[in-house]
């Protein structure tokens, strides 16, 4: 290992920022879960906030909620065992200031979307809830699929 | 901003990709690795080793359900040697 350079120049420094970051895109492709269980996932979350939404004393919303709640806890249980019985163990808790600060701009995003969609039905939208489970469950549907390792910094574009 | 060193034990290619791989996971198991950098068992036990001695990643093993698993994580040691390499290099080309 003694013959390795000291430095580089600028050209292959941008060769192996490039060859990097190729090479991450192809591997986080490959620890991608399969697109059911994403559905799964993303419909069991949708299910959580519609019926929050949508719950009064009066009807049985609640129990959509505590159900949907359920199984989206079962189906992340689900994929994390999976996950480790193929040799892949996914953090969850993030590392990093900048994945402390997505994951909180996150929760944020989607703590909005849930009391919006609960809030707005409240003052006689009658479709909040719908529209917000749409997009939790997109949102959260994408980001499961683009991003399955939670990495939303380092994925940068060829260009960048 | 003061100038990060060239780290050269990160920096040869299946050594820098390891450590990419371990920074966005927890833990990875050693087939995982292999199959990413497509390289054979002794290359990547060449390059884990050099690794480990310079306290970059842990390598444990265990036995689970009768199989012996290697497990291979990054230590805060190797994270930190691995951002500040990335920066070097985006220093270089001068991103930063």
């Amino acid at each position: 290992m003694n013959n390795e350079k000291e430095t580089i120049n600028k050209e292959e420094a941008a060769a192996t920022l490039e060859s990097l970051a190729s090479f991450k895109r192809d591997a986080t492709k490959s620890f991608r879960m399969p697109l059911l269980l994403i559905m799964l996932i993303s419909l069991s979350y949708s299910l959580i906030i519609f019926s929050y939404g949508m719950s009064e004393h009066g009807n049985m919303w609640a129990l959509g909620a505590l159900i949907g709640g359920a199984a989206f806890f079962i189906f992340i249980a689900f994929s994390v065992y999976t996950f480790r019985l193929l040799g892949i163990k996914v953090s969850v808790f993030p590392k990093g200031k900048k994945r402390i600060v997505n994951e909180l701009v996150l929760a944020v995003i989607f703590g909005v979307i849930i009391i919006a969609g609960r809030e707005f039905r409240l003052l006689g939208f009658e479709f909040s809830p719908h529209i917000a489970a749409l997009i939790a469950g997109g949102l959260l549907a994408y980001l499961l699929y683009k991003y399955p390792t939670g990495e939303y910094m380092t994925m940068e574009k060829k260009n960048d | 901003m003061t100038k990060t060193p060239f780290n050269t034990m990160i920096h040869a290619p299946n050594r820098l990709q390891i450590c990419a791989l371990l920074e966005s996971t927890k833990e990875l198991e050693f087939h995982i690795i292999k199959e990413q950098l497509d390289v054979s068992d002794s290359v990547l036990s060449k390059h884990l080793k050099v690794l480990e001695d310079a306290d970059y990643i842990r390598i444990i093993k265990k036995t689970e359900f009768t199989r012996q698993r290697t497990w291979l994580s990054l230590t805060s040691l190797g994270r930190k040697a691995f951002k500040s390499h990335l920066e070097e290099l985006k220093r270089i080309v001068g991103k930063i």
